[in-house]
């Protein structure tokens, strides 16, 4: 039996770094192309603005339902908070700090939120995790509409006409996509995204090969959160207004976990290329068939598991070989 | 006050415990966590108004026609999907997201085809009085017939040939395959009699209070905190399990606030699963 050399292991690393190179340059074209964009007449703010809302979105939760094996049917819950922390601090309380400083800031908070609901909640698996996510955001929703409405807004929601900038806020969620490439792509290589990984595949084995699992679970939990809940700061900036009915809406996680699954969980490339799929496709349906939507998205998440369980990505990795090592 | 309180608790509490039955025991016995549960329930409630306000039928006659039709549903639904997850490895996981799909299909449909318009049925039975407390007494018929049927659940598992085979198969799927019994056959009853369980339920749910799609996430998390209270696949526990989240959503609309005790389920599923993970009462498979 021969081993292979070693140079040769190094060789077969090297498209894996090239492929990381190529995704952030890809990462800066599209950036630059979503930058010139609002320039472009007759391009809609509104359609770029809400395919990278929904990318960013499904890049979220992949991190904590991808690459940890944490599937989380609550997760909108970080991104309605979002929309929350910022409503509250500008809109009610009129905090005195530059709104496109605190879209970035304020779902630090969350974050943190996201880290004391971890500390029980990620100690529960499959199953009881999943619905007990999906209850934390019936649950926040509820405590949201009953806190002081002279606080939270009540039923009524919380607008902030004097910041309506839509052009502006429309960057934030050019700087906000990129910097969830830039970590997705980072943490696919690192040994942080090994350990998800390993906790994914079998969670006890992780730990006795040294893997912190409390730890990193958490870690990535609040990443996950963070980048939601920034995803919720910044589109408040963009439409001026939240309210509890829209933001904790269980179409939204409908939406992200059929985006992920879609594309590949686990994988880089897969959230984006799911997202803009049903994006695409959402969009197209809106207009034609807008209550056949949801039963469509239901549909997509019915039909990967039991077709093509490993999404798209895994699809063309057993279809085309030749391709396995670029699009992991 | 605090009487008529803890006596609706329990009266809904039974309504709960029945709503949970089908979830703990297509979980029991095949591992299959149905996330669309409660979607399926309120679908079924919709039924019984078909039934009842558009095609003039007795509710109770309703009730008694869902349990067929959820049978048929479920005997089905685990022909079509769920027998081509069962022997994959990771079918825990999978047949969670493949749910969590349907129930978007049945949430997307009902909203479609009802509104999102509240819709309620005209009260079937009077209310009387007993000692000061007010029963309605379409309530206490809810909490009478979904006691029976529980008990009748219980028989039907240690009696029958039926029901002691969907425990065999709950035990080990190999073991009773190798006793002659097909599994799938087995599993695809056991489906359906958790479907008929949910369309008692959901004609249940409709009789006593005013429907919406929304309700299906409230039954959802209420359910699953009831057969995680009660143990997997114990009729019985399941029961107090549900009239337990029942008076404490009671007492918490008492002593909270009214608006927050559909999160009572959410907080009672993560203290119990904190504090006594096997549940309060012995699951019938042991692992």
């Amino acid at each position: 039996m021969r081993t292979a050399p070693p140079e040769v292991i190094l060789e077969r690393r090297d498209p894996i770094r090239l492929l990381n190179t190529g995704l952030i340059v890809l990462a800066v074209v599209a950036a630059g192309f979503l930058a010139l964009q609002p320039g472009i007449p007759g391009a809609s703010l509104v359609f770029w603005f809400n395919l990278m809302k929904a990318i960013v979105l499904a890049m979220s939760l992949n991190l904590i339902t991808g690459y940890t094996g944490y599937v989380d049917f609550g997760h909108v819950v970080f991104f309605g908070l979002g929309t929350y922390v910022a409503g509250i601090a500008i809109g009610m309380l009129g905090v005195a700090v530059p709104v496109p400083l605190w879209v970035f800031v304020g779902p630090l908070l969350i974050a943190l939120i996201a880290v004391v609901v971890g500390m029980p909640a990620l100690r529960l698996r499959g199953a009881y995790f999943a619905i007990a996510m999906l209850s934390f955001n019936a649950a926040t929703r509820l405590v949201i509409l009953n806190l002081p409405s002279d606080f939270a807004g009540g039923a009524f929601g919380i607008p902030s006409p004097e910041i309506y900038d839509p052009r502006t806020a429309y960057y934030g969620m050019v700087g906000l996509l990129v910097a969830i490439i830039l970590v997705t792509v980072w943490l696919a290589g690192s040994r942080f995204g090994v350990g998800l990984k390993a906790i994914r595949d079998d969670e006890g084995a992780a730990g006795v090969m040294g893997v912190r699992t409390t730890q990193y679970k958490l870690t990535a939990f609040a990443v996950s959160a963070y980048f939601a809940a920034a995803a919720g700061s910044v589109d408040y900036w963009f439409v001026a207004f939240t309210s509890n009915e829209l933001v904790f809406n269980n179409v939204v996680t409908v939406e992200m976990v059929a985006a992920v699954f879609l594309g590949g969980a686990g994988t880089v490339i897969g959230p984006v290329l799911g997202a803009s799929t049903l994006y695409l496709v959402r969009d197209f349906l809106w207009v034609r068939f807008p209550f056949l939507y949801l039963p469509m998205f239901g549909a997509v998440i019915a039909g990967v598991v039991l077709f093509m369980p490993r999404g798209i990505v895994g699809f063309v990795e057993d279809h085309v070989p030749s391709l396995r090592a670029r699009i992991k | 006050m605090e009487t008529q309180i803890l006596v609706n608790g329990l009266l809904i509490g039974g309504v709960y415990g029945i709503a949970a039955l089908g979830l703990g025991l297509v979980w029991g016995v095949m591992s299959v966590v149905n996330v669309a549960h409660g979607d399926l329930l309120i679908f079924l409630a919709y039924m019984t108004w078909v039934l009842v306000v558009v095609e003039s039928l007795s509710p109770f006659l309703a009730l008694v026609l869902l349990i067929p039709a959820g049978f048929i549903i479920g005997y089905f639904l685990y022909q079509l999907l769920v027998r081509h997850l069962i022997h994959r490895s990771e079918v825990e996981l999978m047949s969670l997201v493949l749910f969590f799909g349907l129930s978007a299909i049945v949430y997307g449909f009902g909203a479609y085809l009802w509104g999102s318009d509240f819709r309620s049925l005209p009260i079937p039975l009077p209310t009387f009085s007993l000692l000061g407390v007010v029963l309605p007494g379409t309530r206490v018929a809810a909490f009478f017939i979904g006691g029976g049927l529980v008990l009748g659940l219980r028989w039907f598992f240690r009696k029958t040939f039926w029901g002691k085979a969907i425990r065999a198969v709950a035990q080990s799927r190999d073991a009773a395959r190798a006793l002659g019994i097909d599994p799938d056959r087995v599993s695809a009853v056991a489906f359906g009699i958790a479907l008929a369980y949910a369309g008692v339920a959901g004609a249940l749910i409709a009789m006593i209070s005013p429907l919406s799609p929304s309700l299906g996430v409230a039954y959802v998390g209420r359910s699953f905190a009831v057969v995680v209270l009660g143990g997997l696949g114990n009729p019985v526990g399941t029961l107090v399990a549900g009239i337990v989240l029942g008076l404490t959503e009671g007492l918490s609309s008492l002593w909270i606030t009214f608006g927050l005790s559909p999160a009572v389920a959410f907080v009672l599923l993560i203290a119990v699963l904190i504090l006594r993970p096997q549940g309060l009462f012995k699951p019938v498979r042991s692992r």
